[in-house]
């Protein structure tokens, strides 16, 4: 019954993942939108800081007022793809290493990466940033007379999916540490993504390039909205080529590649010695 | 007191018996964070708008607000521990449980501070960050402001034992409120459409932004300190009542 | 992953087939003193536990094995590695004829894994819930999905539970449920580690007779750890002993006795304060005129024993008891230290 990896059976994964989620929301509604209230509260607080600098001193560095709403809002949509996909630590897998609770994946008649990629999709009750973040940007895209075009929509699909990439791949590089140090390094996922999301939504414009290179190189959050953003917007920052980030995510995948299974590779050999069971599957 | 000296040494050595190493990508991130803040301060206090507030008051802020981050929003072990169930542990030791609290979360600071806040304290100058206090009344704030912490931090643990399953989110929300209102991250008095207004009396920014406002001489010290001491006189007993009256909810939480 | 286990396992294998598989673990030592940090700091302290030494053993398709040790034995490092999850040091790993590591998926649509102190179950959802994701993750054809799902809602009695949350089972409730999940996709082997563990006595009874059902009505093999040597006795044909990462003992459970000198308890009651000699050194306890000794058949024959107690005064009753295989194991388990 070992079935093969089909695009039909991915589908299909996603499928009881979705199920799944939208019989939490039916079941405990409440707990449901008091979640979904949170994730956007918490995302509309990162926000909201920028956005209201922004408007109090008329733009920032040089981007307008409405250009950082834009960037805000590709910040949101990041947020949104963020939870959509990987609210069960799939993401943050650092707890799932760190935690013991790799070893139920390893129980499943399932690759790793098919587990990891659709285990926790939750598009009913994480969906709310995606919702917030299409408003704010109908707004910011109407406020700054955008044209879309298909080509448009395609860049800024490309510019998500390269950001979520991203986004994965630094995580999974932190988590690696877990294997070698459950318990120090349960939550650096978190620490690595979470908490440099704030600075995420920093617009970097105006700010010294010695800053700025650095920010879009060896910590990347310029790449999570500025340099996307203003890319979207026709001007992306420093000169550099719009498609500078699909060729940091590129590397940065490959990088991380080696070293989880590195890592991996020494969990098989070593064990874990350490098994907590919250967080798991809750 | 020994008992309690000898609790917050233990969790000060919690954080670092993996070894320090680990805690490096938390001080990285604090520093990385903090440098682009100040230049996006440095950007945007120099495009002429004024706020009532100079480029160097803001800088000092900014920088205060991320060396003493723990401080000015207290968290205690109490709402994360419920949901793991190891609050029980703090009933099970002959020591009192909301001085068992105060003594795991001042020894859980100790390793940042020495890790992170000193040294950048020590390379604030050459940031052309002045950390000298415009008042002495700043330290009596900060006291105000720990104390006004700890009794938002305890009715927080309370809800998310009324709350049970709910208890990550509250702490999501408290999170989110409160990085907002206290005014650490953006001096509520910079907020525009009449926010800072609004928000000026609320117990929220008798928090951080009170002490970091008193620090920088952006505040009146007699009106700061008249609010703090207002807020901690009606918060802590309330704080208590509440805590003695989840006492019981604690002790079962987890079955 | 990569090892050191061959790929091409040979179809017709045993169940289980050990070949002298080497498992060792590091653990940091640390020290509470400020030079013991220090040292920690700059070069930790190592020690290096021995989990499995050369370990050989098979276990062939329908047997129901007991696998028991004292507790840091190896019996959960063996478990982690016969389902994939530990990667051998040194030697040679096959089960239902595929190699763990390298044919893990394949070999876990066709093995059953449940460790006592885990659940498998998702915790905010009702247990049919947990079940409905198992067939679509495990893709189990509809048909016997449906048929395995009646038959473990009736033999595990299920029926109460599965629209109730998993968080609100108890615990024997949440084993009944992880097993009847375990079994739905007809595993041809089943692991289990500690699946008594914490259960009260109704739900060790349902769960006992449970598994000895499956293996002997659908030919399921099982390999079940336990501290319960009680249960593992009334379960299993073989028991499979190790220590100190080797196997101590690999047979059955009166041969265990045997082994450890035919342990045998018996009971004597007697009138007026007789105390019976039965010449071994005397009574292991005494209660109102009631003896209980311990004798070693080995060494005094049932024949010999009767001898002597017609020979004893006031004999009014005498029963004779297999020692609880308890005794049996704690004795053994003393003598390993």
């Amino acid at each position: 019954m070992a079935a093969k990896t089909t695009l039909r059976r991915i589908m299909r994964l996603f499928g009881i993942s979705a199920k799944m989620d939208l019989a939490w929301l039916m079941r405990d509604t409440m707990y449901a939108l008091a979640g979904i209230t949170a994730d956007m509260i918490g995302n509309l607080s990162v926000v909201s800081g920028v956005l209201l600098i922004s408007v109090r001193f008329g733009g920032i560095g040089g981007m307008s007022a409405d250009e950082v709403l834009f960037m805000m809002a590709y910040s949101t949509l990041i947020t949104g793809l963020f939870i959509v996909f990987g609210a069960s630590n799939n993401i943050h897998i650092s707890r799932i290493i760190g935690r013991g609770q790799l070893e139920h994946f390893f129980i499943q008649p399932l690759s790793l990466k098919t587990q990891l990629i659709t285990y926790g999709f939750c598009p009913f009750t994480g969906g709310g940033n995606l919702l917030v973040g299409l408003i704010l940007l109908i707004i910011a895209i109407q406020r700054l007379g955008l044209t879309l075009s298909v080509g448009w929509i395609l860049a800024l699909s490309g510019h998500l999916l390269t950001t979520m990439v991203i986004i994965v791949a630094r995580s999974y590089l932190a988590s690696t540490l877990a294997f070698y140090a459950p318990v120090a390094a349960e939550e650096i996922s978190s620490t690595v993504i979470e908490g440099t999301w704030l600075l995420s939504t920093f617009p970097l414009s105006g700010m010294p390039a010695a800053l700025q290179v650095p920010l879009l190189t060896i910590l990347p959050e310029g790449l999570m909205a500025w340099f996307p953003a203003l890319s979207l917007l026709g001007k992306p920052p420093l000169g550099w080529s719009a498609a500078y980030p699909m060729l940091f995510a590129l590397i940065l995948t490959l990088i991380t590649s080696y070293f989880f299974r590195k890592g991996l590779n020494y969990y098989v050999r070593k064990g874990s010695n350490r098994y907590v069971p919250y967080g798991f599957r809750r | 007191m020994w008992k309690y000296l000898k609790t917050a040494h233990l969790a000060a050595l919690e954080k670092t018996n993996g070894g320090i190493i680990y805690l490096f990508p938390d001080v990285l991130i604090k520093f990385f964070t903090l440098i682009p803040l100040i230049f996006l301060w440095r950007v945007v206090m120099t495009s002429g708008v004024q706020v009532g507030m100079s480029l160097q008051q803001m800088l000092s802020y900014t920088v205060l607000s991320a060396l003493l981050s723990d401080l000015l929003a207290v968290k205690t072990p109490a709402s994360g521990w419920l949901s793991e169930g190891v609050l029980l542990k703090l009933y099970g030791r002959p020591l009192s449980v909301l001085g068992q609290l105060t003594a795991l979360t001042v020894g859980g600071w100790l390793p940042m501070l020495l890790l992170f806040s000193l040294p950048m304290a020590l390379m604030a100058p050459l940031l052309g960050v002045r950390l000298t206090p415009a008042t002495p009344y700043f330290g009596i704030s900060l006291a105000l402001c720990v104390s006004l912490g700890f009794a938002v931090d305890v009715l927080f643990a309370c809800l998310s034992i009324k709350l049970r399953n709910m208890s990550w989110l509250i702490g999501r929300i408290r999170v989110a409120i409160v990085s907002l209102l206290s005014g650490t991250v953006i001096p509520i008095r910079l907020l525009p459409f009449g926010i800072a207004e609004a928000l000026r009396y609320q117990p929220f920014a008798s928090l951080g932004g009170a002490p970091l406002s008193l620090f920088v001489g952006a505040a009146d010290a007699g009106e700061t300190l008249l609010l703090q001491i207002l807020w901690n006189l009606i918060l802590w007993p309330f704080a208590l009542l509440v805590f003695k009256r989840s006492q019981e909810g604690m002790v079962s939480y987890g079955g | 992953m990569s090892g050191k286990a061959p790929t091409v396992m040979s179809p017709m294998a045993s169940a289980v087939n050990l070949q002298g598989v080497t498992k060792r673990f590091v653990q940091w030592q640390r020290d509470n003193t400020g030079k013991g940090m220090l040292k920690n700091l700059l070069k930790p302290e190592k020690k290096e536990i021995t989990a499995l030494l050369d370990v050989s053993f098979q276990v062939e398709k329908g047997e129901f094995v007991a696998y028991a040790g004292p507790n840091g034995a190896g019996k959960s490092t063996t478990m982690k590695l016969l389902s994939g999850m530990l990667l051998p040091d040194s030697g040679d790993i096959a089960v239902l004829g595929l190699c763990p590591q390298r044919q893990r998926r394949e070999l876990m649509s066709r093995l059953g894994v449940l460790f006592g102190n885990r659940t498998e179950l998702w915790w905010d959802h009702p247990v049919i819930q947990s079940y409905e994701w198992k067939k679509v993750v495990w893709d189990i054809p509809e048909a016997v999905y449906h048929q395995n799902l009646e038959m473990v809602t009736e033999l595990l009695d299920l029926g109460g539970l599965l629209k109730t949350f998993s968080r609100e089972l108890s615990l024997g409730q949440r084993m009944r449920a992880d097993l009847g999940m375990l079994l739905l996709h007809s595993p041809e082997l089943i692991l289990l580690d500690e699946p008594t563990l914490g259960l009260d006595v109704v739900a060790k009874r349902q769960m006992i007779s449970f598994l000895k059902k499956i293996n002997r009505e659908n030919g399921v093999t099982l390999i079940v750890t336990s501290h319960d040597m009680d249960d593992l006795e009334e379960m299993a044909q073989r028991i499979l002993m190790i220590s100190g990462g080797k196997i101590a003992y690999d047979g059955s459970f009166d041969g265990l006795r045997t082994m450890t000198g035919n342990l045998t308890r018996l009971t004597v009651a007697t009138d007026n304060g007789f105390v019976p000699d039965l010449g071994n050194g005397g009574p292991v306890s005494s209660e109102k005129g009631v003896y209980e000794f311990e004798i070693d058949l080995a060494k005094t024959p049932i024949q010999e024993l009767m001898r002597q107690l017609s020979r004893a005064q006031g004999v009014r009753d005498v029963e004779i008891k297999k020692a609880p295989i308890e005794q049996v194991i704690a004795r053994l388990y003393q003598s390993w230290r």
